[in-house]
């Protein structure tokens, strides 16, 4: 077997093990599916009282909300965990690519990420009256799960340097404020300005605006400063990760 | 070991494997149009003892048809029914709504098609931009004065060729090898059909050619589409019959078929669409049976100016009489020949020129049943227009009531006297607020006397209060005008969060009250004012009937001193500037407050 071959095997054998890890442990998997999309349902069905229009606005919100949740959460305090209990120096030494490990977790987070982004995109669909053009239901579903990768980073950052105690805490505050401040749960426009400059600070704020811009939200945008802030973003959170990856704790 | 590893490997493979399906199933099953969005529960509508043209072209006994939710719900000889609006369709004939197979949908097109009593409209190249909207229009059958418009959007030309002429965009194609994707191209911006235009061996008139021709021809069929062609020659009409074309878009008028081409014609099926009504402007030979001093008056301003127009010379190779001799010759020999205009070309006007069209083809030899099926039940079948054509109990509540009997007499079908479209009644006046007149000032306010534009424009103050905000702007007159001028339009205004797209400022538009009137401002290329304030952005919203959502934009940047700037009204994305309502000014979304000076506010030709 190639080099190639044998990672790929690992990570996929390894991916397996998380799915089922994750399955069997609904307690991890319900909150993390089911809370966008029930925020969803209230915020963009409920209390919109059928206006489409306002469901569509949210529905690029709440899809960038849903992928927080597997990554931040499920990622960042799996890993703080397993650490925590000597399992990441075991699979260091393990005869297996010690990449097999991350990147297993981040297959695994994508795929629960993308269910999560599903679920909102068919309560908006079939239950909000939410109608776009087929291409840009395509492409707001793959700015959505793409926008997974950047929280990630962080969800791996959090695990690679605290206590499975202390990551619980940081991986929540962390949520909620990129969640609210980024815009996700209500425009940023309610704001007061001060509120409204701190959200350029946060990747979930351009991630939103891009969905926006796909989606066709209305109001102007600069959609390719969005995306440079955001390779940015992800460009200095890979090298954090990178340095926590080296600098963890145990 | 081993064969745990596989199925753990498994179990990651058939998970992504099969949430990729299930994204892929998911993102093409969500709605792409908007499902009952106004649900209209319009009372439904009782035609009694009218007489039915059916499938055939001929009458049948009177019978009663119920119309409700904007579809044939029943017919029968007799039906009772309460809380139904009546029309007593004695010595009436109800015809299905009529479709006209080849038009060029812009300006008033679709309610001057739908006043005359044409309800489906098949376009054969505008401008693409406008298809989403059509689309949605036809999709639900929902109380409108417009009729349905399917369209082959852009047309497939060569650089310079026909079709560019009109100064809407088009791509043009150069070599066969371009041609799939822009056959893609056309599906994703909502084209129904492909057209394109085969004009070769004109010197002053570029054409594609012939392999680019046939790669159009096959990229259509390949995407699952009609691929229809404009030609104007017997040699042309040969060659894209040999290269598979599902139909021509005119009858060659230049010499008589051939035998041969007229069994290829048949032997393949194609179908021919004469617009003998073009023709027959060209070879100045258009006269309208029945466009009496009443229908005239009918005619919008679009379809007096186009009706009117002339070609101003016959054209070598347009021989009426030999198009005439051709649709005789195709109908004889079973080709399906559909009525189509080319309205609004020169002599021809949307909505009249289809019965012109009728009369012509009566002329050419169909029967006034066989006219009328060209212009309902033949299109319907060919472009797979499911309820749309015939008058049976679940089709559309398309129909048009004509006094007399038009398969006896063709010329009847311009007796209207209802026209129902989606079940509804059409008015056949031209609505004042659907042609407006030309705007009577072209300046919207210098401040010299008066708030007042001194003509039918309001000055006020528009803010998000409108949408639930919070945000203020005051608006007074203040001696402090740009260059010469004594006062100008100051505004305070303070953004305010409250509204998730907050805005203040001020707005010179017709008033509100009583329905405005939008007036036309085609003839007007720039907006022109002064403006000076607090430094920052503003947008500047250009306001037109019937549009929804946020009004088409630009953003300008404001600063201390006095600036003229002059926009492009062709930069308002969007706007129908035959149906302009007005401006706005105004500040946000960023938050704060702010000082604007405005002045000297003109449309400029």
């Amino acid at each position: 077997m190639t080099e190639f071959a044998k990672t790929s095997n690992a990570v996929l054998i390894e991916t397996g093990t998380e799915i089922l890890k994750t399955l069997r442990a609904p307690e991890f998997l319900i909150p993390t599916l089911i809370f966008p999309v029930a925020f969803y349902a209230l915020f963009g069905v409920v209390l919109s009282s059928g206006d489409a229009r306002n469901a569509t606005y949210l529905l690029a919100t709440y899809g960038i909300f849903a992928t927080m949740g597997p990554s931040i959460f499920g990622f960042g305090i799996a890993v703080a965990n397993e650490r925590e209990h000597g399992w990441l120096d075991l699979k260091r030494a393990a005869p297996a690519p010690s990449a097999s490990y991350v990147l297993a977790k981040v297959m695994t987070t994508l795929i629960f990420a993308s269910m999560a982004v599903a679920l909102v995109h068919a309560v908006a669909g079939f239950g909000a009256g939410v109608a776009l053009p087929r291409s840009t239901w395509v492409a707001l579903m793959g700015v959505h799960i793409v926008a997974t990768l950047p929280f990630i980073l962080i969800g791996l950052t959090i695990g690679f340097l605290l206590r499975a105690s202390g990551a619980v805490a940081v991986a929540n505050l962390l949520f909620m404020g990129l969640a609210v401040l980024g815009g996700l749960w209500i425009p940023i426009a309610v704001f007061p300005s001060i509120m409204q400059s701190i959200a350029q600070l946060l990747p979930s704020f351009h991630l939103a605006e891009i969905a926006l811009h796909v989606s066709g939200a209305p109001g102007e945008r600069d959609v390719q400063f969005h995306l440079l802030i955001t390779l940015v973003m992800t460009t200095v959170l890979l090298g954090i990760t990178l340095f926590a990856w080296r600098h963890q704790k145990n | 070991m081993e064969t745990s590893k596989i199925k753990l490997r498994n179990v990651a493979l058939i998970n992504i494997s099969s949430l990729a399906l299930a994204l892929t199933v998911l993102v093409f099953s969500l709605p792409t149009e908007r499902s009952n969005a106004v649900a209209t529960s319009k009372p439904a509508m009782l035609i009694k003892h009218v007489r039915l043209v059916n499938k055939e072209g001929l009458l049948s006994e009177p019978k009663s048809i119920l119309l409700r939710d904007g579809l044939i719900e029943r017919i029968d000889t007799s039906i009772d029914a309460t809380d139904v609006n009546f029309i007593d369709g004695t010595g009436l004939t109800a015809l299905p709504g009529l479709i006209d197979s080849h038009t060029h949908s812009y300006g008033s097109a679709l309610t001057d098609a739908a006043r005359f009593g044409i309800t489906t409209v098949l376009d054969m190249f505008t401008d693409h931009r406008s298809l989403s909207e059509t689309r949605q229009a036809r999709a639900t059958p929902t109380a409108t004065a417009k009729a349905d418009l399917f369209s082959a959007g852009m047309l497939a030309t060569a650089k310079g060729g026909h079709g560019t002429q009109f100064g809407i965009p088009i791509e043009t194609l150069s070599t066969p090898a371009e041609a799939p994707a822009w056959v893609a191209a056309r599906k994703a911006e909502g084209s129904d059909y492909i057209k394109l235009v085969y004009m070769p061996g004109i010197p002053s008139l570029p054409s594609i050619d012939r392999a680019t021709a046939r790669a159009v021809i096959d990229a259509g069929h390949a995407e699952g589409m009609l691929v229809v062609a404009h030609i104007s020659t017997h040699s042309a009409a040969e060659a894209m019959v040999e290269d598979g074309i599902d139909g021509l878009v005119h009858v060659f008028a230049d010499r008589v078929v051939s035998e041969d081409l007229l069994a290829q014609i048949k032997a393949k099926g194609v179908f021919i669409i004469p617009t003998l009504s073009v023709i027959a402007a060209i070879d100045q030979d258009n006269r309208v049976a029945g466009l009496d001093s009443a229908t005239r008056s009918l005619l919008s301003p679009m379809q007096e100016q186009t009706i009117d127009s002339s070609f101003g010379e016959s054209l070598e190779g347009f021989s009426l009489e030999i198009a005439l001799k051709n649709v005789q010759r195709f109908f004889g020999d079973s080709v399906p020949i559909l009525a189509g205009s080319d309205a609004p070309n020169p002599g021809t006007a949307h909505g009249i020129s289809l019965h012109h069209e009728l009369q012509l083809l009566v002329r050419a030899g169909l029967t006034p049943g066989e006219a009328m099926q060209a212009a309902s039940i033949t299109p319907a079948r060919i472009f797979e227009l499911e309820g749309r054509g015939v008058i049976e109990e679940g089709a559309r509540a398309d129909l048009l009531l004509v006094e007399g009997d038009p398969s006896q007499s063709v010329s009847a079908t311009l007796n209207i006297k209802h026209i129902l479209k989606n079940g509804q009644s059409v008015s056949r006046e031209v609505a004042a607020s659907k042609i407006f007149s030309e705007v009577s000032a072209d300046l919207l306010g210098d401040f010299e006397k008066s708030m007042s534009s001194g003509q039918e424009f309001e000055w006020s103050s528009s803010t998000d209060k409108l949408a639930g905000g919070n945000s203020v702007a005051v608006l007074s007159r203040v001696e402090a005008g740009a260059g010469e001028s004594g006062y100008a339009l100051k505004i305070d205004a303070e953004v305010k969060s409250g509204f998730a797209f907050p805005w203040a400022g001020a707005s010179v538009a017709l008033p509100q009250i009583g329905g405005a009137t939008p007036v036309d401002v085609s003839n007007y290329q720039t907006m022109s004012f002064d403006i000076k304030g607090t430094p920052g952005t503003l947008r500047v919203m250009a306001f037109g009937a019937g549009a929804a959502g946020i009004p088409p934009t630009q953003t300008i940047t404001v600063e201390q001193e006095w600036q003229t700037h002059n926009l492009k009204l062709s930069g308002f994305t969007g706007l129908q500037t035959t149906q302009f309502t007005g401006f706005g000014f105004v500040a946000g979304p960023a938050l704060g407050e702010s000082t604007i000076y405005l002045d000297n506010i003109k449309l400029l030709k």
